[in-house]
């Protein structure tokens, strides 16, 4: 057998090789948000545990000072809070106020527990200094706009979160590292409520 | 007839060595970066789809499997820099200066973190410096020393860290995320010298 026969020989086995590669990169690719252990919402459910969150329903981060961190890569000059929801216990109303006078930056994002963005925004999209959010899935949402057909429109906007259980996060810039109190009380002064179905 | 038993050896060991192949580069897929779409500017790299609905899988993986989440593309734009200007890898025993210019943005931060994006411990306590809080030169210019031990002027530290990634956060830039980032509007890392 000559070694050009041995390498046809082979060439099927080979392709075989490369495309179970193939789809093993791709259906674990897609199967890793869902099965991922220490994802942002599984940390974020492990903080709450170690610090469980404020009256207002805000779990306070800690993000520098060389303490463990629950999240990684979040700005050390940011005083930050998450919501986590479970959209099975009904939906989440979440609040917050903004400081124009002063200029300072709050951003809040809304995550899928794997933690990728399906709304975000910041202090410049608020309403007269006021950030009013309801939160809910597809058919929530749907009976909450039956619900007001022929009231006037509601002042809260509405996102539609596209998984059940995921998180909503608050961070507030520390202008200067003096101004982290401000920031954090900024973050302090949100709150999240959820909003139980009535019984049936 | 049967197989001759070396066809169920071939037929095992591709399958085996495909799913080897198939998990390896899994991992390397998503131990860094994020997925597609990167921007790139002189030593920094940002990914500003991560932040929009128009993330991919690649990314969707590579946040949830190190538990991230990033900020929103309307909120800001991270960068990651893993070398210096010169394309040598960060190294904890160096030093190095970090100049302005920055692009526009409402605000900026630049801090260190490590390699898994965690906070570094150094003994002084200082994290970022910011648009806000950073001592600049006349004509508004400026540069940050990165450095274990004390610099004057803006000083950053990484500790005992041996490798660092400088972070740079643009928050609520113009940027375009779709076109090609000019590289000389982005600050430069110059290494000083090493220990």
């Amino acid at each position: 057998m000559t070694l050009k026969d041995r390498a046809f020989d082979l060439f099927p086995w080979a392709a075989a090789m490369f495309l179970i590669a193939a789809i093993v990169l791709i259906v674990s690719v897609l199967l890793m948000p869902a099965v991922a252990p220490r994802d942002a919402y599984a940390r974020l459910l492990e903080a709450a545990r170690n610090a469980p969150p404020n009256a207002h329903g805000v779990l306070l981060l800690q993000t520098a000072g060389g303490e463990e961190v629950a999240l990684p890569f979040e700005d050390p000059a940011m005083a930050e809070g998450a919501c986590l929801f479970d959209l099975s216990n009904g939906l989440l109303h979440l609040r917050a106020s903004v400081d124009s006078e002063n200029d300072d930056y709050l951003g809040i994002s809304f995550h899928g527990a794997g933690g990728a963005i399906f709304h975000a925004m910041t202090d410049r999209s608020s309403i007269n200094g006021k950030i009013d959010i309801i939160i809910g899935d597809a058919r929530q949402i749907g009976e909450l706009e039956a619900d007001d057909a022929e009231e006037p429109p509601p002042e809260e906007i509405r996102l539609t979160s596209p998984s059940q259980r995921g998180f909503v996060l608050i961070r507030s810039l520390a202008k200067r590292p003096s101004d982290i109190d401000r920031a954090r009380s900024s973050v302090e002064s949100a709150s999240c409520e959820v909003i139980a179905p009535p019984p049936p | 007839m049967r197989a001759p038993l070396i066809i169920y050896i071939r037929a095992f060991a591709a399958a085996f060595l495909g799913w080897a192949l198939g998990l390896a580069l899994t991992a390397a897929a998503l131990h860094s970066g994020y997925g597609f779409g990167a921007l790139h500017a002189g030593p920094w790299t940002a990914w500003p789809r991560i932040g929009g609905p128009e993330i991919d899988p690649f990314a969707r993986a590579a946040l949830a499997r190190r538990g991230e989440a990033p900020l929103g593309r309307d909120q800001g734009l991270m960068f990651l820099a893993d070398s210096d200007s010169a394309g040598a890898p960060l190294d904890g025993g160096c030093e190095y200066r970090v100049s302005s210019p920055l692009p526009a943005a409402r605000f900026w931060t630049i801090g260190l973190a490590s390699p898994a994006g965690e906070p570094l411990v150094n003994p002084t306590n200082r994290h970022y410096y910011a648009s806000t809080y950073l001592l600049r030169r006349e004509g508004s210019s400026f540069d940050i020393a990165i450095a274990r031990e004390a610099r004057p002027g803006n000083w950053l530290s990484p500790g005992d860290a041996k490798v660092f990634r400088i972070v740079l956060r643009l928050y609520e830039t113009p940027l375009d995320p779709t076109g090609s980032l000019d590289s000389g509007a982005f600050p430069s890392i110059v290494k000083v010298g090493c220990a």
